[in-house]
């Protein structure tokens, strides 16, 4: 069966998709436009209502693997233009950078100022240990610490990026700012917090009770 | 000086030596030390810096172990025990007061004595009404909600003071407790632990070079390189 789609040809039947006619050139190796010499770079397919994506994509990309062609969905696709723009884009890679280092230089000083922060609590917990309060407790509270330093290094690195964000859009510069890269961020910053946490209780565990004593 | 009922002693050390370092560098702490402390006293240790002084505190209190000798409290070697079992006894009997009060800055004075009653096992109601009642047993029922930096360095002794006695302990350490205070809240905080060892029937071991805590002794232990050279106590 063949037939049009708005301006896109389209070649399918009752038990395939309806492609275009780049798709069917590459499947069946036949020219889509005699005589031209463009390469194709992406072709949009639609999916059939009530199709499943997996078992089509896994057809596709089974025939397309030999053009070195990949199956992608609207929102990956997205995604691939925007970093390929990046990567392509001197002053781009530079922000990108910038933006790198501002998420790992406060990693950075999370963990030291946190680490600072317990370790300067060592008599406290020597003390605790004197009085005979377990170990495990001393733990829970200085992992404790950790953990909502690191939630609030997180919310604050959010509003951070919200307010720089908000700069750049009043310069008409707009700022990608994908939820997963806002979670991973944060879950950076947490884990580090908690990182540091645990360093720290070197420190503090190195501190024996007697050494209180003068 | 008020009479002291003296029983069978709470501890009892016998031939208790310490020894740091090894060859040129050796030195002795503790020297064929035995001593017998009695509950409801308050006992002074004093002598000069490197006498030996915080090694038989912490040689007593569970904290380091001695090099020879034996610790005998409630009619247990405490140091032929198993590591866990001496920080069970730290934990059921002993009380320690430093000179570095050690109160966390985050935490009001309630909090500094719930927190260590919490973990190990109390109720947080029974915490509460106990630092409470702890609180006002040392004068400071008024300070409920105060934290360290709101306090003078004798009402912060005095909440250590507070937050140690909170769980009863029956052998109290205390190390230099009144040295950064000034005349009458060292007075204060010598006043305090004589009275806990009445009203607990406990002993208070207290290291110390402050001479203004002698009329508040019940018995002074003099000790000088590592050996106990006097041992005298209050008429």
């Amino acid at each position: 069966m063949k037939g049009e789609l708005g301006r896109q040809a389209l070649f399918g039947g009752s038990l395939g998709n309806f492609i275009t006619t780049q798709t069917d050139s590459i499947i069946s190796g036949k020219p889509a436009f005699p005589g031209s010499d463009d390469t194709l770079a992406f072709i949009r397919v639609k999916l059939k209502p009530g199709q499943d994506f997996n078992v089509v994509r896994q057809k596709l990309d089974y025939y397309l693997k030999p053009y070195q062609l990949k199956t992608l969905l609207p929102e990956d696709y997205q995604n691939r233009i925007t970093f390929d723009f990046i990567f392509e884009n001197k002053a781009l890679q530079g922000f990108l950078f910038v933006g790198i280092l501002a998420v790992i230089i406060p990693l950075f000083i999370v963990v030291q100022t946190l680490r600072s922060a317990i370790m300067a609590q060592n008599v406290q917990f020597a003390t605790m240990r004197a009085l005979g309060v377990p170990s495990r407790y001393l733990i829970s509270v200085a992992m404790e610490q950790a953990l909502w330093v690191g939630i609030l290094g997180a919310a604050l690195s959010y509003c951070g990026m919200l307010f720089i964000k908000w700069q750049l859009f009043e310069r008409d510069i707009f700022m990608y700012l994908p939820l997963n890269i806002i979670i991973n961020v944060s879950a950076a910053i947490i884990s580090a917090a908690l990182l540091a946490g645990l360093i720290s209780l070197f420190a503090i565990f190195k501190t024996q009770p007697q050494e209180l004593l003068r | 000086m008020t009479e002291v009922l003296q029983t069978s002693p709470l501890v009892t050390t016998d031939g208790l030596g310490k020894i740091f370092g090894s060859k040129q560098q050796r030195v002795t702490a503790l020297d064929n030390v035995s001593v017998s402390l009695y509950g409801g006293e308050l006992t002074l240790l004093m002598g000069p810096s490197g006498s030996g002084k915080s090694s038989m505190i912490a040689s007593l209190g569970g904290l380091q172990a001695p090099d020879s000798g034996s610790v005998t409290a409630f009619g247990e070697n405490l140091w032929k025990q198993s590591a866990r079992k001496v920080n069970k006894f730290r934990r059921e009997y002993c009380g320690f007061v430093f000179q570095s009060v050690g109160l966390f800055p985050a935490l009001t004075a309630a909090q500094q004595i719930m927190l260590p009653l919490t973990y190990l096992g109390w109720s947080h109601k029974e915490a509460r009404q106990k630092a409470q009642e702890t609180l006002d047993w040392v004068g400071l029922g008024d300070r409920y909600y105060s934290r360290p930096n709101e306090m003078s360095g004798g009402q912060n002794q005095r909440v250590a003071i507070a937050r140690m006695l909170a769980k009863n302990p029956r052998l109290i350490f205390c190390d230099e407790p009144t040295s950064a205070l000034d005349g009458v809240n060292g007075a204060r905080v010598a006043e305090l632990l004589k009275q806990a060892a009445r009203d607990h029937n406990a002993m208070i071991l207290c290291v110390t070079d402050d001479e203004r805590l002698r009329p508040f002794a019940d018995r002074v232990l003099q000790i000088e390189d590592g050996k106990i050279i006097d041992d005298s106590r209050a008429s």
